[in-house]
């Protein structure tokens, strides 16, 4: 149960008492709301008065009379807008006029209650405002969460963009003093890492393009007849010769023409971020299984590798952006850490879904599906 | 025969800790490393180190803050001296006790919202760091000093060198 903080402003005791006693035991309850709302009810009976109330106790709805002594409704809801307190307003007035009700609304009134009222009338009013406060409010909520979520994610990605280039910074500066010999050759190792971590970094930044354009370009989607039996080949002859340095053999299973409307270019960045990692992250000579198939209302996509597997506890993690699962065994291997969560995001703009079973030492299975 | 120093790395970038071992090795002195917390743990048990050197992020985003002050609050492992690896900027000052000037800062518009703040007076060499971890909350802990990345032999081997003798 949540209380709201009602002022009643009028200079006609009998109005004040007779909402106080309509709102006594009255609630406000929708299914979308985590909770029930009662009111506190606070009166005032001037203009003068409610300005001092809203300093000093803060309120969230005011019901206010436009014709009061001294300062009039319209001042007491410009005094409320300047000082952009959150703060939801309804006019009652007797003397409702389509004029006034248009001032009002300019001034930010939330809406309009002639007078007189009945009981029920009150009633429903006050189910309108406390929905929109609600509503309002949980909004500026989401926002905020979102803008921590964004700073949270620029904070990560800055680190993961300084990494690669401390490392490479760090070996330049031994080659540089020559701190481990004058050949070539003694800085061998160094000069290999360096590469590899640039080549993360170009991953990185090429994931990235992917995670805005899909958070940005949706207007660019090309809904279209696409073969994913197609797609998987194209995407098996992109990772080709890194299964080849690696010693891993690709099979592909399933029906050629398994067509699926979607945009193309999405379904290669899934099926080749998981491909790609079933490569990578696989022994020495290791195998992976694409199958893909057609069932009853959905197509299945499974990339089943033979590799170093994921423990339990860092499954849970995996789909998150920047997580990388770090370990001896994936310590030399690099990734930018958004190829599954980009994975992710891109299965759910087609409402599917993205499982994980895995075994440590003995391999992993993505299984992807799509309804149709 | 003089037995070397031992010095433990706890870093989730294998080619950073290559690079610190390259220079420290060359340097006379014995290096381990380590991935994550855990790990740092299990080496600060079993190699004993003469000093660690600290990596912040890892897996988590303060994991090497926790190791510091799990160091610190240790009976077992209080005594051995750790430096921070960051490339955030250090707050310095020659006169108030970093953590005074730690208050200070945390009062600053400019500087209250800041995840981390790093402190060092540059008279007495004292340093500490000052972080708000994901739960809101404000922890204070001294250091004995910043590894500034990348990793640059001309600073680390005399900043490594004042902490062991």
């Amino acid at each position: 149960m949540s209380k709201l903080k009602l002022l009643i402003v009028d200079d006609e005791q009998g109005i004040r008492f007779g909402i106080k006693r309509v709102l006594m035991n009255f609630s406000v309850s929708y299914p979308f709301m985590d909770d029930d709302f009662t009111f506190d009810v606070l009166e005032a009976e001037t203009g003068e008065k409610a300005l001092e109330i809203i300093e000093s106790e803060g309120v969230d709805i005011v019901l206010l009379d436009n014709k009061l002594p001294g300062m009039d409704g319209i001042e007491v809801l410009n005094y409320i807008k300047s000082k952009n307190y959150d703060i939801s307003v309804s006019m009652i007035t007797s003397y409702a006029s389509l004029e006034l009700a248009v001032k009002a609304t300019n001034f930010g009134a939330y809406s309009f209650i002639p007078k007189p009222f009945t009981p029920q009338e009150i009633k429903t009013a006050l189910e309108g405002i406390t929905k929109n406060l609600y509503l309002k409010r949980m909004t500026k909520k989401m926002n905020e969460e979102s803008k921590q979520v964004r700073f949270q994610f620029l904070s990560v990605l800055s680190h993961e963009l300084k990494s690669p280039i401390n490392a490479i910074e760090g070996y330049l500066k031994i080659i540089q003093e020559k701190q481990a010999g004058e050949q070539v050759d003694d800085y061998m190792l160094m000069i290999n890492r360096s590469i590899e971590r640039l080549k993360g970094m170009r991953t990185l930044i090429l994931d990235l393009l992917d995670l805005t354009k899909m958070e940005t370009d949706n207007k660019q989607r090309k809904l279209v007849n696409v073969d994913l039996h197609e797609i998987a080949k194209i995407v098996i002859d992109t990772v080709e010769p890194l299964a080849i340095q690696r010693n891993v053999k690709i099979y592909l299973d399933g029906e050629e023409n398994t067509f699926i409307n979607a945009d193309r270019n999405e379904m290669e960045i899934i099926f080749n971020n998981l491909v790609s990692n079933a490569v990578k992250y696989n022994r020495e000579g290791g195998k992976v299984f694409i199958t893909i198939d057609k069932q009853k209302g959905l197509i299945k996509i499974t990339v089943e590798d033979t590799g170093i597997g994921i423990r339990k506890e860092d499954q849970v993690l995996l789909f998150q952006d920047f997580v990388r699962i770090k370990n001896a065994k994936t310590m030399n291997t690099t990734g930018s850490g958004l190829g599954l969560s980009i994975t992710k995001k891109m299965v759910e703009l087609y409402n599917g879904t993205i499982e994980l079973e895995s075994t440590p030492d003995v391999g992993s299975k993505f299984i992807v599906k799509i309804p149709i | 025969m003089e037995t070397k120093k031992r010095i433990l790395i706890v870093d989730d970038d294998i080619d950073v800790i290559t690079v610190i071992k390259t220079i420290l090795t060359k340097a006379g002195y014995e290096v381990f490393s380590a991935m994550s917390k855990e790990e740092g743990i299990e080496m600060l048990r079993s190699v004993k180190p003469n000093l660690a050197i600290l990596d912040v992020m890892m897996t988590t985003q303060f994991e090497g803050f926790e190791l510091a002050q799990e160091i610190l609050h240790s009976p077992e492992f209080k005594d051995i001296p750790f430096l921070i690896q960051s490339s955030i900027e250090i707050l310095v000052t020659s006169k108030a006790s970093v953590q005074q000037m730690a208050r200070e800062y945390r009062e600053n518009p400019d500087f209250k919202d800041l995840q981390v703040l790093l402190f060092k007076n540059i008279t007495d060499g004292t340093a500490g760091i000052d972080y708000k971890s994901e739960n809101g909350k404000s922890y204070w802990f001294p250091v004995k000093g910043f590894i500034r990345k990348p990793v640059d032999a001309q600073k680390l081997l005399p900043e490594i060198e004042k902490h062991i003798r």
